[in-house]
Order: C-alpha cells, then structure tokens, then sequence
C-alpha cells in the first residue's frame, strides 16, 4: 500500500470516530453560518438605527435638551456599569451619532442659538472616552461640536481659553463653576459663577479654530 | 432516639449560650455590642449578595435572601448604635472628626434651593446659584476617620437622621463602592475617583450641583453644618455624576460597613450647610 493510501485510511478511520464526527459536524455549522452572514450582510436589510429608550431604570439616568432650531435633540445617557454616551437624536429617537463621555463626568451642553452646534464641557479625564479633557488642570475643558455629525470644530480649556481667569480670577482656575452659556453668530460668550463672584468672557469660533 | 437526645442537647446549648449573652450585657452594660457590628454587617452584605445571585435564577427566593440580608445589617446598625450609647462614649465630642459650633470657618452657605440649571438647554441658559460664597478656610480640628464611620456617628448621635432620598433641598447621604453597589462603575470598581485619584476610607462623592456650587477642585475637606455643630464627614474624591439628584454625598464604603446598598441618612432643607476645609 502507497504511502498516500495509507494516509487515508487513517484519516478515514480518524474521521469514524465519534469525536472527529462532531468536530466535522460543528465545522459544517460554522462555514453553514459564515455563508448566511455572507448572504445577510450583501443582501439583507441595513440594521436598524439605534433608537433612544423612553426612559431609564435608576439608578441611571437619560437627560434631553431639544435644540432650539430643527428636530434634533442632544441627549447624554447613563446606564450603569457603562460609561455615560453624549449624542444627539433625531425627532423619532434615533440616534444621530453619540460618542462615550466616561464614567460619573459633570457635563455641561448648551446648544447654539440656530441649533447647528453645541457647546460641550467636561471634567472627564478617562482615557475611555471620546469626549476628555485635554489637561488634568481644569475642571472645565469645551468641545465646540458639529450637532449633525458630532465632528469636534475647536476644543480648549474655559478657564484659560475664554475666560482667562488667572488675570480675572486666579483662584477660581481649574474649580468647578456655575456656567451660563450664550452661543450666537458662531461667538461663545461664558459667564462663570465662582463663589460669589462672576466673570465672563467671549470668543469667536474662528479664533478658537485658528488655535486649534 | 438518638435524634431526639441530639436535638435536646442543642437546645441546652442554645440556652446556655442565649443565657451567657444576656448575663455579659448585663455586666458589661452593652459596650461589647459595638463590636457585634461589623460581624453582622458582613453576615448581612454576604446575604444580600447571595441574594441577588439567587435573584437571577428565583427572583423571589433572591429577594427574600436579600430581605434577610438587610435585616442581619440593621440589627449590625442597631448593636452598634446600642454599643455606643450605653458605653456612655459621645463620639459627636470626640476630637477626631468634630469642630467645635461657632468654628470661624466657613462659609459657603447652603440653603437647600440650588436649582440645577448648569446642563444647558437653550443658547443662554442655566440658572446660576444665588449662594453666598465667602472664603473656604480649615476648620480648627483636623479631619480624619474614615467617612462610613462618621457618618455612622453622626447617625447613633441623632446629628444626622434616618430618611428617604428625596430632592426637596433636603441633603442626601448615601453609600457607594461596596458589594452591594447597584451602580458599580469600572472606575470605582478600580478604586480610583474622578480625577484618576485614589479613592481613600473618607472619599465622598458629591453630586455636580454641589461641587459646582462650591466651587471644588478635588480633594477638598467636606464639614456638614446643623445647629448641632459642625463634623467632618469626608473628602471631595469623586462625582455622583447625576445632575438630576441635587444635594448628594455618596460615601465610599468599600466594605457595606454602613449596610447593604441602603444607607440613607437626610438633613431637612434649610437646617444644613456644608463647611469646606483645605
């Protein structure tokens, strides 16, 4: 008997028992399984767009702010043991884009007055989530985001970048403060509330834009 | 037979046992009960977390186990309370954790009617808070102890009251990290605060409506003010993170000494403030 018959025979024999019959039997499962994959996936109906729950069991939490202009809605969504999602919806719930905005952050988010963007600010310093701050020195670090595809426009910290406090308010930089937000003509203008006293300060976003 | 005479002898026992306890309380007058606590506590968070295993498969059977559970915790609370008070040992006059009334500190006065107001809305929004913020400055006496026994010091000595959370300006003190944490986020999972900190025995987590009225930056002293003096509770570690419950200090308790996820302790609005020490 050549040598190839014989490798054969011993695959025959190897494949009769019972063992090898299951091993075959869970390969033919899983090419059966790739294939519909396959199948779904060139021809099959695009999934579903996520869709925001009506409510939240506690102890988790989903707060919505509907922009002031259109049908969109930013929404941030804590559902323990995952991580807050910041994002924003369309009128029927479902979810627009949404990026992760870590773990028990204070947030901040204010809508610009014709709706087209949002002004975010983070304490979050995870490096889990999409939305950080860029430093471990500020309390309050802004995101200028696109509200229709969540792209970041200009990114900084409040307290140096808009406010200056350290020539306003030295002692209020990198606490965390009362925010009032007026974001109109693509000019954000901030008012801090820091024990007492209140400061302000503005800027263009192409000033913000230039920086970044 | 044999049954009968083993059954008769554990019931001797029993009473023997039963009948030894009641003598040393007696004699003792009850100090000994304190140390009870932690026992219990643990038998009691042990349970609840049997409980809420046995709750995936019978969720009636899990929440009887945990029921029994948070009762083996009480009677934990109720034997140290006992301890406390029959030891005759004031532990709201003990010098650690403790400022005297009428310290010169402080100063961010709390009136319970913050509204929340700092997540945005519309394009100018947020209302601010109307509190007057003076200096922070270091209470006399310096803070320690871990913030679960504080707490449960200030509880056994009437400083602070048994309630339900509620968000009527009243101050929330809760429990979180331990076994029985309902949200066990990764971050607390990993002992670490909100500012890749570490979280310590007196970590609190206070609630961004605090924290932002106050003006925090982390690791800040937090002294609770009542007419009954002011006390040290803990550090300013980590965030609640939920702006929709204004007036909460989370206590880290890593172990459930404080009970089994339930500790709930309330200051009626308009009868607190918080003190902030460096």
């Amino acid at each position: 008997m050549t040598n190839h018959i014989r490798l054969f025979h011993i695959f025959r024999n190897a494949f009769q028992n019972p063992m090898m019959r299951l091993t075959r039997l869970g390969l033919m499962v899983l090419l059966l399984g790739l294939s519909v994959g396959v199948y779904a996936e060139t021809t099959g109906e695009p999934v579903p767009t996520k869709i925001l729950p009506a409510s939240v069991a506690e102890p988790g939490s989903l707060d919505q702010v509907k922009a002031p202009v259109g049908d969109l809605t930013m929404f941030c969504w804590f559902q323990p043991p995952e991580a807050s999602r910041f994002g924003v919806a369309d009128k029927d719930g479902g979810i627009v884009w949404e990026k992760v905005a870590g773990f028990r952050p204070m947030l901040d988010y204010f809508w610009s007055k014709d709706g087209s963007k949002i002004f975010y600010v983070t304490d979050c310093i995870q490096k889990e989530a999409e939305l950080r701050a860029g430093s471990d020195k500020t309390r309050s670090w802004f995101f200028v985001l696109d509200a229709m595809s969540g792209k970041t426009l200009a990114e900084g910290d409040l307290d140096t970048d808009i406010l200056d406090l350290p020539k306003q308010l030295p002692d209020a930089v990198g606490a965390s403060h009362f925010i009032e937000v007026a974001f109109e003509n693509d000019v954000i203008n901030v008012t801090i509330e820091h024990q007492g006293k209140k400061v302000s300060g503005s800027k263009a976003l192409k000033d913000l834009l230039e920086k970044k | 037979m044999m049954g009968m005479r083993t059954l008769r002898r554990f019931c001797r026992d029993g009473l023997f046992i039963v009948f030894v306890v009641l003598m040393s309380a007696g004699l003792t007058g009850c100090s000994w009960l304190s140390s009870l606590a932690p026992i219990l506590s643990s038998i009691g968070s042990l349970t609840g977390m049997v409980g809420s295993i046995v709750s995936i498969f019978s969720p009636e059977a899990g929440q009887k186990i945990s029921s029994v559970g948070n009762t083996i915790s009480s009677a934990g609370q109720q034997a140290a309370q006992t301890g406390e008070q029959t030891s005759g040992q004031q532990t709201s006059q003990s010098p650690t954790g403790t400022v005297p009334t009428g310290t010169s500190a402080p100063t961010n006065t709390e009136d319970g009617t913050t509204t929340t107001g700092t997540t945005g809305g519309s394009t100018s929004s947020s209302s601010s808070s109307s509190s007057t913020a003076g200096t922070t400055s270091a209470p006399a006496v310096s803070p320690s102890g871990s913030a679960a026994a504080n707490a449960q010091s200030m509880v056994s000595s009437g400083f602070i009251n048994r309630g339900s959370k509620a968000f009527d300006g009243r101050l929330n003190i809760t429990q979180y990290g331990g076994p029985s944490d309902r949200t066990p986020d990764k971050y607390t999972k990993m002992g670490l605060g909100n500012r890749n900190n570490k979280l310590r025995p007196t970590s609190l987590a206070l609630s961004p409506d605090l924290i932002r009225k106050y003006g925090l930056k982390g690791g800040e002293s937090i002294y609770i003010k009542t007419s009954q003096g002011t006390r040290f509770l803990g550090h300013y570690d980590d965030t609640t993170g939920n702006k929709n419950e204004p007036n909460v200090i989370d206590i880290y308790d890593k172990t459930d000494s404080l009970g089994n996820d339930n500790f709930l302790a309330t200051i009626p609005k308009g009868q607190w403030e918080l003190v902030i020490g460096r």
